[in-house]
C-alpha cells in the first residue's frame, strides 16, 4: 500500500514538474518577444540619432578635413567611422559608413546599430542617399584612359594652354588630351554630357582631340597606348546628320604607323562612321599587319549644327534634346567584337595574335595620318559632339560593356532612405 | 481529483502564453515587413509613378530598390502585395512579390485572413488618384486555430499606417 502510494505521489509529482516547466519556457518566451520589440525599437530610434549626425558630418567641413582629407573627391571614396563602446541606453552604434562619389554634395550614409538586454539581440542598418549616383561606374569604370571631358575650356584661344582635357583612370601617369581646332567660346559645352556636365563639340573641319603618348622618364622611348594582348574602348557620340560633306567622321583612332602608306590607314584600333556607306565601322589591326574590321549600318538623327546658306554653321542650342549612342570595341585572342549602345553588333575573327602596338598616342575626332598632302576629308574630321571616352587594358564581357554603357547613361543622381 | 484539474490548468494557460507570446510575435514582424516593403517603394521613380495598382486588398507599386537582396537596383521592380486565395494548414497567406516571385526572405507571412488598403495623399485625405498616394492604412485580420479548441479560430486584427517614404524624401 504504502508503495502504491509513493509510485502515484510520484507520478503525479513528475506530471507536475513537466507542466511547470513548460508553463516557464512558455512564460520565458512571451518576455523575450517583448524584449526584442522593446530592443528593435529602441534601435530605430538610435539609429534615427546616428543617421542624423551621419548626414551633419557628411557636410560638414570639419568633418571633411579631420577625415577626408578635405573633400576633395575625383572618384568614388569610402570611410567607415568606427567606434568602440558607443552606447546609448541597451543599444550601441558600431560604425557608420560614409561613400561619396565626385563630390561631398553626393553622398550616403550607412548606419550599424547592435542592441542587447537579457541575452536578446537584435541589429540594424540603415542608410540615406542625397544626390548619389543611381549606379556608378564602379568596376567599369577604365583603367587605361579615361576623358571624361568634364572641364569648360572658356576661350582656348585667348589663354596659353587652356585646351587641356585631364584623364581621370587610375594610371600612375594620366594622358591628356589637347582639344585642337578653332573655337570662338569653348571647345567644351555644358548640360548636354552623358552623366555629366560637359562633352566636347567638333566642327567637322578642325576640331579633335590630340592625345600624346607617354613619354619615359629616362629614355626617349614611349609607352604606348595599351593595344596589344587584350583591351575594349567605348565612346559616346552624337553625330550630326546635316553636314554636306563626306569626311564625317572620325570617332576615336589609335593609330599604328601614321607616316607609312599602308598602315596609316589601318589603326591599332578605330571606330568611325562612313557617309559614303551610312555604316559604323570598328576595326583593329593585328600584329601582322591584317586588319580586322566589322560594320554596321548607322543613320545619324541628331541636328547638332544648324546649316544656313549650305555652309554657315551655327551650333544648335538645343543638341541636348538628341539621344547619346555609346559605340565600342573589345579585341582579345585575334576576335574582334564591335558594340553600339552596348549591345554587340558584330563579330570579326582573324589568328590569335595580339593587336599591333600603338606607339603614337590617339586621335579623337579624326584620323592621325602624318605627311603632307592629306585633306580634311582624308582625315575624316568628326561633326557632332563626343562624351566619355574610355579604354580597359582587357577586353570586356558583353555583360560587361552594357554595364558599362549602362552606368554611364543611368547614373543620374538618386535620393532615397531605407531605415 | 483536484491535482488532475489543476494540471490541466496549469496545461492550459502554457499553452495560451504560448499561443499569445507567438501571435504578437508573428503580427510584429507581419507588420514590420509590411512597413518596411511601403517604405521602399518608389526608390528612384518619380512621385507620380509609384504606384501601379492600388486595390482594396492588392497594392501593386514600382522601384528601383531590390527587395530580395535589400539593395539598390539597376533595374526597375514591381513590388506587390496580395492575399493568397490557397487555404493552407496555415490559414491564408500574405504573398509579397518583386517581379511576380515571392520574396526569399518572409515572401509568405502566414495565419492572414483578410487584407484591406486605404490610400492617402500628402495631405492625408482618403484618394483612389494613384499619382497621388503618399499613404496607405494596412488593416490586418490575423486568423488562427485555439490551441484548446481548433474548431473555434481566433481573430486579431492589426491596422499599420505605412507612408511611401521615399515620395516623402523627395519633396512630394
Amino acid at each position: 500500500m504504502g508503495r502504491a502510494v509513493l509510485l502515484s505521489v510520484m507520478l503525479v509529482t513528475t506530471i507536475f514538474a513537466t507542466i511547470l516547466i513548460s508553463l516557464n519556457r512558455n512564460i520565458g518566451g512571451v518576455s523575450q518577444v517583448l524584449i526584442r520589440n522593446q530592443l528593435l525599437k529602441e534601435a530605430e530610434n538610435v539609429s534615427d540619432f546616428a543617421l542624423r549626425n551621419a548626414i551633419r558630418n557628411a557636410g560638414s567641413v570639419e568633418f571633411l578635413d579631420t577625415y577626408l582629407a578635405g573633400g576633395f573627391f575625383t572618384d568614388e571614396k569610402t570611410f567607415t567611422q568606427s567606434f568602440t563602446n558607443y552606447r546609448i541606453g541597451n543599444c550601441s552604434i558600431d560604425s557608420i559608413r560614409y561613400s561619396y562619389v565626385n563630390s561631398q554634395a553626393n553622398y550616403k550614409v550607412r548606419s550599424f546599430v547592435r542592441a542587447s538586454l537579457q541575452g536578446v539581440s537584435v541589429s540594424k542598418d540603415a542608410e540615406m542617399s542625397f544626390n548619389y549616383p543611381f549606379l556608378s561606374l564602379g568596376s567599369s569604370k577604365p583603367n587605361a584612359f579615361y576623358l571624361e571631358m568634364e572641364r569648360l575650356i572658356l576661350f582656348p584661344w585667348l589663354f596659353q594652354n587652356n585646351n587641356r582635357l585631364p584623364d581621370s583612370s587610375n594610371e600612375d601617369e594620366p594622358y591628356i588630351g589637347y582639344t585642337e581646332g578653332w573655337s570662338l567660346i569653348s571647345a567644351t559645352i555644358p548640360w548636354g554630357g552623358a552623366f555629366s556636365r560637359y562633352c566636347t563639340k567638333f566642327n567637322g573641319f578642325d576640331n579633335y582631340i590630340n592625345v600624346p603618348p607617354l613619354a619615359e622618364q629616362d629614355t626617349s622611348w614611349v609607352e604606348r597606348i595599351d593595344t596589344d594582348d587584350s583591351f575594349s574602348l567605348l565612346i559616346f557620340a552624337k553625330l550630326d546628320k546635316n553636314i554636306n560633306k563626306n569626311n564625317q567622321g572620325t570617332l576615336i583612332w589609335i593609330p599604328s604607323e601614321p607616316s607609312d602608306n599602308v598602315m596609316r590607314q589601318k589603326p591599332c584600333a578605330g571606330i568611325w562612321f562612313a557617309k559614303s556607306d551610312s555604316k559604323i565601322h570598328f576595326a583593329v589591326t593585328q600584329s601582322n599587319s591584317n586588319m580586322l574590321e566589322v560594320t554596321k549600318a548607322f543613320t545619324p538623327t541628331a541636328v547638332i549644327f544648324n546649316w544656313w546658306l549650305g555652309f554657315l554653321q551655327i551650333f544648335n542650342i538645343r543638341f541636348y534634346e538628341y539621344p547619346w549612342s555609346s559605340y565600342g570595341l573589345t579585341y582579345n585572342a585575334g576576335t574582334l567584337k564591335a558594340y553600339i549602345d552596348g549591345t554587340l553588333v558584330g563579330t570579326s575573327t582573324g589568328t590569335n595574335i595580339p593587336a599591333y602596338p600603338s606607339m603614337y598616342g590617339m586621335s579623337i575626332g579624326r584620323k592621325d595620318l602624318r605627311g603632307t598632302g592629306f585633306s580634311n576629308s582624308d582625315r575624316m574630321y568628326f561633326c557632332g559632339v563626343m562624351d566619355q571616352s574610355g579604354m580597359h587594358d582587357r577586353a570586356l564581357m558583353d555583360a560587361e560593356m552594357k554595364s558599362w554603357h549602362n552606368g554611364v547613361m543611368s547614373s543620374t543622381l538618386i535620393k532615397y532612405i531605407r531605415d | 481529483m483536484m491535482m488532475t484539474t489543476f494540471q490541466i490548468q496549469l496545461q492550459e494557460s502554457a499553452v495560451r502564453i504560448q499561443y499569445v507570446s507567438s501571435m504578437i510575435d508573428h503580427m510584429d514582424v507581419a507588420a514590420s515587413k509590411v512597413n518596411k516593403t511601403f517604405a521602399l517603394a518608389g526608390v528612384g521613380m518619380p512621385v507620380d509613378s509609384v504606384c501601379v495598382y492600388a486595390g482594396t486588398n492588392r497594392v501593386q507599386f514600382r522601384t528601383f530598390w531590390n527587395c530580395d537582396s535589400d539593395t539598390l537596383s539597376a533595374t526597375r521592380h514591381i513590388i506587390e502585395m496580395k492575399i493568397d486565395t490557397t487555404s493552407t494548414a496555415f490559414g491564408k497567406a500574405l504573398i509579397i512579390t518583386q517581379d511576380g516571385a515571392p520574396l526569399e526572405n518572409l515572401g509568405y507571412i502566414f495565419y492572414i485572413e483578410a487584407m484591406a488598403l486605404k490610400y492617402f495623399d500628402r495631405d492625408g485625405i482618403e484618394t483612389a488618384q494613384l499619382a497621388d498616394i503618399r499613404s496607405a492604412d494596412v488593416l490586418f485580420t490575423f486568423r488562427r486555430d485555439s490551441p484548446w479548441n481548433p474548431g473555434s479560430p481566433l481573430r486579431s486584427n492589426l491596422q499599420v499606417k505605412c507612408f511611401f517614404m521615399n515620395s516623402y524624401l523627395k519633396g512630394a
